[in-house]
């Protein structure tokens, strides 16, 4: 099972979102790293078919998705970044309306609700309202809306927003015991998320893939530009504006920095092992 | 104990070493090898629905109001025949066609104003079928209701090119109207999209009833019910041509700036 992206592109006037991209997703998950309009939302969306490329295609198993249509959406699951419901929906019709939609039959989708309902923590909560729903707890109806079908290519934009440290674990355990032998496909802001659950790391800038790898290949690009150093509360400020600050912790009258700098920033500075966070900050740091 | 296991594994091998399987009946291997390539090829996964069950089943998702709302102007409209209240009767007419376009771009553009749209796009019956399927479920439930409202209206006393008119050719027309502007615009004018519903109801309505006696009164009965039947199918064509361009578009994204994210 494989889904390529052949020379994917997307232009929206004079900006173009998605440059040119070519890439070939297996099973696994994948994790979509990128700064606010890097183009991530609309990659996804031409993954999902919601919207037109501009140039090049997306094929499933090399069949292009336009043309497979209803049999690609079959087997898709996606949660959107805005994700929305009806007014007077509870957690269980939300969940029998979008099954219906999926073409779910009615037995198939009662059961599949609420053992979904269960796995998300909301079984307690299906009659009520979606409306009276914490942001979180409506994350984890979109992230189970998604898997009705029991998708073969699942893609997430934003899961993890507005959920706890909490539901977070309960996320990614969630994912990784859905991910066998399915594509997954999800992007964050928040590093930590991927770098546990995902076996790859596709790092997005102005359209383009900038790097891709599994996240201790990736890593080691950084090695040797990550440095920790102890240095006194007033220099804080001055160090700041001069390097890539991914870390301080405050000790006393001195503060523990996590520098990130191609040299060594200062004599006393130590080498540490690098981090994703670490690399995310190396391509996406902007100064001031 | 570990030796009889022992053994008993010896005999086992030994005994499926002295007896081959079978090869598989080439037919069956054949005939198996292209229904499970065809399936994997078509992705048909899913059970196959009718046309009537996913009706059905759209109808109970759809909201109940739109279809109470129809039910008490027919009441209304009943009561007022039954009490021979002829304005109130031609005013509940004039009222008709508002109210049933109304209902209809409700019903199709709450996807956009719910946010519900990328996640129904992305589903087996996708946007585009989606709002087929509500056009198909409101389009019969207007129907009832026009030729309900068309036997009370001539019970009343009411002309058939008066109920045409006055009603059937601003409803065609006005609904065209509002599925070329939802098909163009989206998200971005739902709002607008609805306003434009109601004031153009009104002002046709007004045109139509501005339109001078001596108009009328120069062309018999058969005559009048002739062209306005004829205006209203014309209407009616408008109607289905948008209809068709509305439910076979296969990207609703790239008309909703309103939601552009990159």
């Amino acid at each position: 099972m494989e889904l390529q992206l052949e020379n994917l592109t997307k232009q929206y006037a004079s900006q173009i979102a998605v440059n040119n991209i070519n890439a070939t997703l297996t099973c696994g998950v994948y994790g979509l790293l990128g700064a606010n309009g890097a183009g991530k939302t609309t990659l996804m969306r031409l993954i999902c078919d919601i919207q037109s490329p501009t140039l090049g295609t997306v094929c499933y198993n090399g069949l292009n998705i336009q043309e497979a249509g209803e049999r690609y959406r079959n087997i898709l699951g996606y949660l959107p970044q805005d994700f929305g419901y009806y007014p007077g929906f509870t957690a269980y019709s939300f969940l029998m309306y979008m099954s219906a939609i999926k073409g779910l039959s009615k037995a198939f989708a009662k059961e599949r609700s609420l053992e979904l309902l269960d796995e998300v923590g909301l079984l307690q909560v299906k009659d009520k309202k979606i409306k009276t729903f914490s942001g979180g707890m409506k994350q984890r109806l979109g992230i189970a809306q998604a898997m009705l079908n029991d998708p073969k290519i699942l893609i997430l934009d934003e899961p993890t927003a507005g959920l706890d440290p909490k539901e977070r674990v309960r996320f990614r355990n969630l994912i990784s015991t859905f991910s066998q032998n399915k594509i997954v496909l999800l992007s964050t802001h928040i590093v930590s998320d991927v770098e546990y659950i995902a076996g790859q790391i596709l790092i997005m800038k102005k359209g383009k893939f900038i790097l891709e790898g599994k996240p201790n290949e990736i890593i080691q690009k950084i090695a040797g530009n990550v440095w920790e150093c102890q240095v006194p509360n007033g220099e804080v400020s001055i160090l700041k504006e001069r390097h890539i600050i991914s870390n301080l912790r405050p000790e006393g009258n001195m503060t523990v920095l996590r520098m990130i700098d191609e040299n060594k920033p200062m004599e006393t500075a130590k080498s540490v092992t690098p981090n994703l966070e670490d690399l995310y900050l190396y391509y996406f740091h902007e100064p001031g | 104990m570990k030796n009889t296991e022992k053994e008993l594994q010896k005999k086992i091998s030994g005994i499926l070493l002295q007896n081959t399987p079978p090869s598989p009946d080439r037919f069956r291997k054949d005939s198996f090898l292209k229904t499970l390539s065809e399936r994997a090829c078509s992705m048909d996964y899913l059970a196959k629905q009718n046309i009537w069950e996913t009706l059905f089943a759209q109808c109970s998702h759809m909201s109940p109001w739109s279809f109470l709302l129809m039910a008490v102007f027919l009441a209304f409209l009943f009561v007022f025949s039954l009490i021979h209240a002829l304005d109130a009767a031609a005013f509940c007419m004039l009222s008709l066609s508002p109210i049933l376009t109304g209902t209809l771009i409700y019903e199709l553009s709450k996807s956009f104003d719910s946010k519900m749209w990328e996640m129904e796009t992305a589903c087996r019956y996708n946007l585009a079928k989606l709002f087929f399927l509500r056009i198909c479920i409101l389009s019969g439930t207007n129907f009832i209701v026009l030729a309900a409202s068309l036997t009370i209206f001539s019970i009343t006393g009411g002309m058939i090119w008066q109920f045409a008119c006055y009603t059937l050719l601003p409803y065609f027309l006005i609904s065209a109207l509002c599925l070329w502007l939802l098909q163009h615009f989206g998200n971005r004018y739902r709002s607008f999209v609805l306003s434009t519903a109601c004031l153009s109801s009104i002002f046709i309505e007004i045109m139509l009833l501005s339109l001078p006696e001596e108009m009328f009164h120069s062309l018999d009965t058969a005559a009048l019910n002739t062209v306005s039947i004829l205006a209203s199918m014309g209407a009616l064509v408008l109607f289905l041509l948008c209809t068709f361009r509305l439910c076979t578009r296969k990207h609703f994204a790239n008309m909703v700036p309103g939601t552009l994210h990159l």
